[in-house]
Parts: C-alpha cells; structure tokens; sequence
C-alpha cells in the first residue's frame, strides 16, 4: 500500500470532476508513465504524462503493468495494486476498509493506439487559443460549438435551435478598444495569414470542451490551444507547456461532430 | 419526388451535427432497479418473533380496467380500457418509457412485481363492470359527477392499448382481449384500438371489429418500412409486412385503420427511400388516416438513452431535435406530415403546433368515424380546434359554452386544469398558447381572449430558418 502522490490525486480528481460536470462517466487507465482519462461517451481522451509526478522506487508506487477503474471508483490517498486491478485503502481508528475495482472492459493498449493514432501529423496543421473567460460569451447550455475560418479569421459559432438566435464570436476590428482587446486575448488565432481563407465548420459537443477547462485547476486565465488538422475527426487539445503549479500538463483530443443526415452508428 | 421535407432535413443537419466517438461506444448492461428488498423480516417485540414485511401485487388479475387518461386535459379520447398488463411488454421496444414507468411503479411497491409476468382482467369482471357502466350510456352527462360515467353517457369510445400491448402471443392462447371486442361488439360501444401486434388482423378479431354496429377503429403503429430498424427498435415485434398485412385484412372488413407513426424521430425513422415505400405500401393497403407524434419529452430516461447507446444510435442529436427544441421538432414534424397529405392521406398530430392544420378535429383521425359519439371536448387540442374554427376572437366563456353543448367537461379538477393552460399556465406544451396562428388579442374576466389569424408568420419556422442559416 502507497500513497498517491498529490499532483496524481489531483489528476484522478480532475478525472471524478469531469463525470459531475455534464454526464460524463469516465475511466482512467495507468501504465507506467502515462494516465489516460476516458469519458463513457467515448468522445474525448486525455493524456496526462506522468514522469514527473510518479517515480518508480523500491516499495514507492508504479505502474509497471496497466491498470484502469472507473474515475468514480477513486476513495482516498492509498492504494495497492494487485494484478491489473486497483485496491483503494482507507483507515478510520482501528479499522480499514479495503476496496478492489472492477477493471474496465477497454485496455490500455486499446487507448493508447487510438490517441497516438490521432496525434500523428498528417497534414497542415492550424490552431486557435482559447481563454476560460471565452465562456462568457458562449452558452453551455446549447449543444455544440462550431469553429470555422471565414477570410482567414476564425469564428466561433453557436446555434439556439430553441429561440432562432445564432451566437458568433469573432476577432472583429472594433471601435472599442475593451471590447477589442478582450477578443484578442480570448481568440488569439496563430496567426491570420496561416489560416486558409475558409474553413467550413467543425463542431465539438459544448459539454466536451467545457470539461478541458477543469483540468485547468486553478488558472483562472489560463487557455487552451487547440490543433486542427485538415480531414481528421478530431481537435487536438495541447496543455503540455503548461508552467502553472495547479495546471496539470496534458494532451487530449476531442471527436469532432459529423454533419451528414444518418442515424448512426455514433 | 422532391419534398420540402428533405431540404429541411438536409438544413437540420448541417446545424446539428450527429457525434462522432474516437472508439466504438462500450456495451453497458441494462438498468438494474433496486427496487424492494427481498425477505424482509422485521422484529415485532409484541409477539417477539421476526415477521415477515411484504405487499404483494395481485400477480393473476387486473382489478383496475377502466380509467380516464391522465393526459385528458389535452386528449380528445381519453377514455382508457386494459385488459392486459405486465411489468415490461413483451415487444421490448427501445424508445419505449412505459416499461420503465411500470417497473419503478411496481418494483417500488410490490415484492413480487418482478415474477409477475403477464396478467389479464377476468372477462366475467370486466362485463360485469362494463355492464353496470353502460347502464348510463346517453344519458345526460351532466348529471354524473363521476368521469368514466359522464365518459359512457357520451358514448365516447373505449380506447385499448394506451398502457399495455393488448394483442400480445398470450392473448392469441387466451382470448381475453377477443372477448372483451366481442362483448363490446354485442353492447355496440365502439372501440378504438392502439397497437403493435398483426393479431388484430386474425380473422377471429377482425370480424369482433367489423361486428360492432357502434363502430371500431385501430391504429397500428409502424413507424418505418425498414425492417432492419425495425427489428432493431422493436426486437419482438411483428414485422413490417406483418403489419401491412393486418392493415389491409382489417380495411377489407371495412374498419377503420389508422396508421400511426409515433415516435416520429428526425435521423431515425425519416430515411427518404423507406419513407416513399412506407407511403406506397400502406395506402395500397387501403389506409388512408395517419396519425404522427414526435419523440415524447417524458421518453429521456436513463434506461432508453442507454439502449440506444447499445445500438450505436445518437441519442442526444435525436432528442434534441425531435423533442428538446419542441418549436424545431414541431415544426419538422409538420412538414413530414405534409408529404403524407401530398398522397392523399389524412394526417393528424397530438402536436400541439400542428393541431390547427390537422386535417381532423380528433387527432386520433376517427372525428368522421364515430358520429355518434361524444369526445372529451374539454381539452386544449379540443380548444385550439374551436379557436381555429371560429370566426374573431373567442374567450373562455365561449369556448366553455361550446364545451356544455357536447356533454360538458369530464370533472371540476380538469375544467380547472383546461382552464389554466388555456391561459397559458402549467405545461405549455399542451397549451394552445403556442399553436401557430393562435394569437393573444385581449383579456377578458376569465383570462385570455385568443384568435386565429392564419397570416401570422409561423415562429417555429422562424426559428428554424434562424438557426440552420447559413453562417
């Protein structure tokens, strides 16, 4: 039995968060130096590396063969491994309880393959940086968010099929410097001059893009950058420079929505 | 054939994007309810021995037959008849709520409802209480207090169906269900029928039917031609041609059958090819009355959104438009409705925002059937139909004076609630305060005084156009 160091309950904690925020239900899966975070939907994976937090000592925590649970599964500081299952441990006076997870039905290797799959460069790549404050000008409560590049500016889309309004963010030259100023540092696009003159939309579930945020613990002005990659169903979502002592280093990637009129299969 | 439909849908689309997962959506077990605890003893200290705590359903009989709809304050034919009843159907339908109703009802309750399977109403009961009930058949509903009596002295029909499938396999062996047709068939009290199954189409309840002189209708639902789908939403069902078959066994006898597609759920069962086949094979059939509902607000239940995960099917993107966004919802459903009546057919909706341009004052499509029966004219559907059909503006006074004539409202309780959602308070959904063309143009001493002004622009297709607009 070890302790979990704080930054990985951190982590796991980002993980359980994500299920409370929307109906995400999601998995975790550990091996080695990498955690991935799954959600039931299977619309996102997060990668979160973890070299720096877990180092393999004689009786310190590792993760030599892989291990998932279910994120809601997660109860407390200690835990021990037993095969591919992991036990959580608590202690009140003089009793413990001992809690052994049920494994997952998806491996790790099954993650792993998908996700550096989809983080392979192919193609042109472009990106856009987006802010937390950008959700005060978005509505959560609608389904999705569609970024599209109309004469190499991005727009940031939102439709309220409950009232007709449609809700476009964009980076206009504006008589108001507040106004201005606030755009440019919440959609800061790399640069215009990379982005194709025109971009049809790519839409990503709000509910999907608003969970990155959480793993942003503590920065309130923190961003995301945000990777797109012609023909690919994905965004790449890059947190791995991050500086910030609460702000987990990660990369994920979120499943694009498809625009086509079949049923399925999602 | 081209039909505003699809262009729609195609706009729909590229507004509301379906999912796409990085993995194959995981297969998750069924819902487990927790229900009752089993074996459950209590200690009694006054006879100081563990007692056992149960309460048992009457596994065998269904006790409780007859009842007026708990939607009836918007429902025209609300006068509910079942014979049958279990704790889940045997069709195990995957957009269905009622099962999950049922089993949180029993399981809450009952310790034995999970072995109960299938149970009926004794004939002898049921006669014996329809017998007493008809003893008030037209007389004036404004003497009885009680709903079902005033319902049975307006000679309004007897609807099967609405909580149980009652022509499952069980009652091809039993015949409850033929017998109460029967007997309804030598009261001459006309029936009208809600179901799934091609039994109705057996000889044996067919003339049952085509006996009663007071008049039979039946709706079969059949949402799609495609059997694939089919067997994939209703797994037990009857097949699609099964079903053509009982409609057309049923028209031949010269009863009225009204095809019904409900859930009519946009991406799920409007695929164009299956649609024109469904439109082709059921008017060949000789049916020539359909009746549509779009995806049920009450149908988001854990339980069906994860069957529907199960299936690989996009749960959220059907909901969101064929229920959530009831203006866009109601607004696509009309114009499905539409390509029907471009065949020919008479198509009706308990859709609220279609209601005005339902062909049929009954939205069940039997108004012109059972001309000698009273409806619940109570109602909001019943309400927008009177504000639709009168010429200026029409109050509540007027509207109530309308109800009077044909037999009054079915108990105080309901005139109240009828009341409050013609002003526009509790459940807009079954308001006529949102039927396109209904308009507010003054208030009275009993609320608000409304007109139909087909000029109006229609606002669920405002929102439409507004939010699929191109960016």
């Amino acid at each position: 039995m070890v302790e979990i160091p704080s930054k990985l309950q951190h982590i796991f904690s980002f993980a359980v968060a994500l299920e409370q925020n929307g109906r995400l239900r999601n998995t975790i899966y550990c091996h080695k130096q990498t955690i991935y975070v799954i959600n039931q939907d299977h619309t996102v994976i997060i990668r979160f590396p973890i070299k720096d937090i877990v180092v393999k000592k004689d009786g310190d925590l590792s993760f030599e063969n892989p291990v998932a649970f279910r994120a809601n599964e997660f109860e407390g500081k200690w835990i021990s491994i037993e095969k591919d299952k992991i036990c959580f441990h608590s202690k009140d006076g003089s009793f413990t309880a001992v809690k052994k997870c049920v494994a997952p039905s998806l491996s790790f290797e099954e993650i792993d393959a998908v996700f550096i799959r989809h983080m392979k460069k192919k193609d042109k790549r472009f990106s856009i940086e987006i802010s937390r404050g950008i959700w005060n000008h978005l509505d959560e409560s609608l389904s999705h968010i569609e970024f599209r590049v109309k004469k190499h500016e991005w727009l940031i889309v939102q439709r309220n099929i409950f009232d007709g309004s449609v809700r476009v963010i964009s980076k206009t030259p504006s008589t108001s410097e507040d106004v201005s100023k606030q755009l440019t540092e919440e959609i800061t696009p790399q640069t215009s001059s990379k982005l194709p003159r025109r971009m049809g939309a790519i839409a990503v579930r709000s509910g999907d893009l608003r969970a990155m945020f959480e793993g942003k613990f503590k920065g309130k002005n923190g961003s995301l950058h945000l990777i797109f990659e012609k023909k690919k169903p994905v965004i790449l979502i890059d947190n791995s420079k991050s500086t910030g002592p609460n702000d987990p280093k990660f990369q994920a990637i979120i499943a694009t929505c498809i625009y086509d009129e079949l049923r399925g299969k999602i | 054939m081209t039909s505003a439909y699809y262009e729609n849908r195609k706009r729909l689309a590229q507004a509301i994007p379906r999912t796409g997962t990085l993995l194959e959506a995981a297969q998750t077990q069924a819902i487990r309810l927790k229900g009752r605890k089993t074996g459950y003893h209590e200690y009694r200290f006054d006879r100081e021995e563990m007692v056992k705590q149960e309460r048992l359903l009457n596994a065998e009989e269904v006790n409780s037959f007859v009842e007026i709809s708990c939607r009836a304050g918007a429902c025209p034919m609300c006068l509910n008849i079942d014979v049958w009843d279990g704790l889940l159907c045997p069709y195990g339908c995957k957009y269905c709520f009622a099962d999950s109703f049922r089993a949180t009802l029993y399981t809450a309750f009952f310790d034995n409802a999970k072995t109960m399977g299938l149970r009926h109403c004794d004939p002898d009961r049921y006669k014996r209480d329809l017998g007493e009930l008809f003893n008030y058949r037209l007389t004036d509903p404004h003497t009885h207090v009680n709903p079902v009596r005033k319902a049975i002295a307006m000679n309004m029909p007897l609807r099967l169906g609405i909580r149980f499938e009652d022509f499952t396999k069980r009652e091809k062996k039993d015949g409850v269900s033929l017998e109460l047709l029967r007997y309804l068939a030598s009261e001459n009290y006309p029936v009208m029928i809600n179901t799934k199954s091609d039994l109705i189409g057996h000889d044996d309840y067919v003339r049952a039917l085509a006996d009663n002189k007071g008049k039979a209708a039946v709706h079969i639902t059949l949402i799609s031609s495609d059997d694939k789908l089919l067997k994939e939403l209703e797994p037990n069902a009857p097949s699609y041609q099964q079903r053509i078959n009982a409609m057309k066994s049923l028209v031949d006898a010269g009863i009225r059958v009204v095809a019904r597609v409900e859930p009519y759920a946009v991406f799920l069962n409007d695929d164009e090819s299956a649609v024109y086949r469904y439109i082709e094979d059921v008017w060949d059939a000789g049916v020539r009355n359909i009746t549509f509902d779009s995806y049920s607000y009450t149908g988001r239940d854990p339980g069906i959104i994860r069957n529907w995960a199960n299936l690989g099917l996009d749960w959220d993107r059907m909901f969101l438009v064929s229920a959530e966004s009831q203006p866009v919802s109601s607004y696509m459903l009309g114009s499905f409705m539409e390509m029907f009546r471009e065949k020919g057919f008479s198509c009706s909706t308990f859709d609220m925002g279609n209601v005005p341009t339902n062909s049929q004052d009954i939205c069940c499509e039997v108004t012109d059937l059972f001309t000698d029966s009273q409806f619940n004219y109570g109602c909001t559907v019943m309400a927008a139909r009177f504000v639709r059909q009168t010429e200026g503006s029409v109050g509540w006074g007027a509207y109530e004076g309308w109800v009077m004539e044909h037999g009054g409202f079915l108990s105080p309780a309901l005139k109240a609630e009828v009341k409050q959602l013609w002003n526009a308070v509790g459940n807009n959904a079954y308001s006529q305060c949102w039927a396109p063309g209904i308009v507010p143009v003054g208030i009275d001493q009993d609320g608000i005084v409304w007109e139909y002004d087909s000029d109006v622009v229609d606002f669920r297709q405002d929102i439409f156009n507004n939010s699929t607009n191109p960016i």
